[in-house]
């Protein structure tokens, strides 16, 4: 048995024995440092089932921004937590059967459903060269299933609007000065992060990449940004504001009323694609490192409108 | 057993230990923590069932969907969690007038 085998034995099993552990801990903050270390480890799973480019997304994203979410919740909601006690037994019954039938239904239905592989490879394949990319990942987001994507961007922009909304009348929290040190550095290092981020959606159609990844990149500097107590980014003109969280779906809805006259909604003749691909790419990027810069501020209620008037 | 599948079944069971936290836990802020466990491991599925062939580069399909998936479910617990804290505010609120 050699390492890789080894590993790839270890790493899932502890991955279910992580979560288990992590819905046992007492105190909510452990919990989630204990989920952020879950979303690296599963960030290396995926990279040992030949996803390297997802496992980067979800490092950034689904361990990072969560983790980073989850944290500024939990300080918000502070010592005001509600007690944490057990389920009333009469409850434990059914959700542990579901739970059972849950794990035992999908177990089974995987160990079926790999006798018999089919791959959707082929078919992407060979309808790769009218996408306008030659990543078959990006030619299926921003061509083949399009649909999916440009619903996602609007599931994004409902909950960006809706968490501003909800961001309350307190008003902006103050923040504390931060040191001489993280200033420099961030004066920087910010700008070089904002190319880093354009070049990942540059790159994006021929290898991993895209505006997913960027997107991340740019909210990290959101938060950065923040951090810093800079008034920027937040204190843009709402104007500002809200046509940069509305650039992403915007576009992609023009894209898809302009395609709508080569036959239906969302279809892009191929001599276009690349270049609708890429704009695309770029307003999603925008939008999405904005939203999620928003959504951060007002989970840690930093966003708050400050006149009461409403948003 | 090939790896990929030992992986897709711990998918599986991530999943049904994120269903229980989502239904079995009274405190929410560990509800949403679960919720997001079910994601993850609908993800790992869905990752590990893109490499069900043994040879040849892996389904771009799925890869797909984890990567729409994966900004969805951020999206999600962003809301989620910001009616929680509001909640919050809201109780502290009525705590101070009662006082």
């Amino acid at each position: 048995m050699n390492a890789g085998t080894l590993m790839d034995l270890i790493l899932p099993l502890g991955l279910v024995v992580l979560a288990e552990i992590i819905l046992r801990q007492r105190r909510a903050a452990e919990a989630v440092a204990q989920f952020m270390v879950f979303g690296l480890l599963m960030a290396v799973a995926w990279v040992r089932v030949d996803a390297p480019d997802l496992a980067l997304t979800e490092a950034a994203i689904g361990s990072g921004v969560t983790g980073a979410l989850l944290l500024a919740a939990l300080r918000r909601i502070g010592p005001h937590r509600e007690p944490t006690r057990p389920l009333p037994s009469p409850a434990r019954l059914p959700v542990y059967t579901a739970t059972l039938l849950l794990g035992g239904a999908l177990s089974w239905a995987l160990i079926e459903l790999w006798s018999d592989p089919v791959s959707l490879t082929a078919a992407v394949d060979a309808r790769l060269a009218e996408s306008g990319s030659s990543n078959p990942v990006a030619a299926v987001i921003l061509n083949f299933r399009a649909y999916d994507t440009f619903l996602e961007i609007g599931v994004l922009l409902l909950s960006a609007l809706a968490v501003y909304t909800l961001a309350g009348s307190r008003g902006r929290r103050s923040l504390e000065e931060p040191g001489p040190v993280f200033q420099f550095y961030l004066s920087r290092l910010a700008p070089l992060f904002a190319i880093v981020a354009l070049y990942l959606v540059w790159i994006g159609s021929r290898r991993p990449g895209g505006a997913f990844p960027a997107g991340a990149l740019l909210s990290g500097v959101g938060v950065l940004v923040l951090l810093g107590a800079s008034p920027w980014p937040l204190g843009l003109h709402r104007k500002v504001v809200r046509y940069l969280l509305v650039a992403g779906f915007g576009v992609f809805l023009f894209a898809g009323l302009w395609g709508g006259r080569y036959g239906a909604m969302l279809t892009l003749p191929p001599e276009q694609a690349k270049a609708w691909k890429l704009l695309i790419e770029l307003a999603c990027m925008l939008s999405i490192g904005f939203s999620f810069t928003v959504l951060f501020a007002c989970c840690a209620g930093w966003l708050g409108d400050e006149s009461g008037e409403g948003t | 057993m090939n790896p990929q599948l030992v992986y897709a079944l711990a998918g599986a069971w991530i999943c049904a230990i994120g269903l229980r936290g989502f239904m079995g836990e009274v405190d929410t802020f560990r509800r949403i923590l679960g919720a997001n466990l079910l994601g993850s491991g609908i993800f790992l599925v869905l990752v590990a069932v893109a490499r069900r062939a043994p040879d040849g580069p892996p389904d771009p399909v799925p890869h797909a969907m984890v990567l729409t998936g994966i900004v969805v479910s951020v999206s999600g617990t962003a809301l989620l969690l910001a009616l929680l804290a509001r909640l919050h505010e809201e109780h502290r609120e009525e705590g101070e007038g009662n006082e």
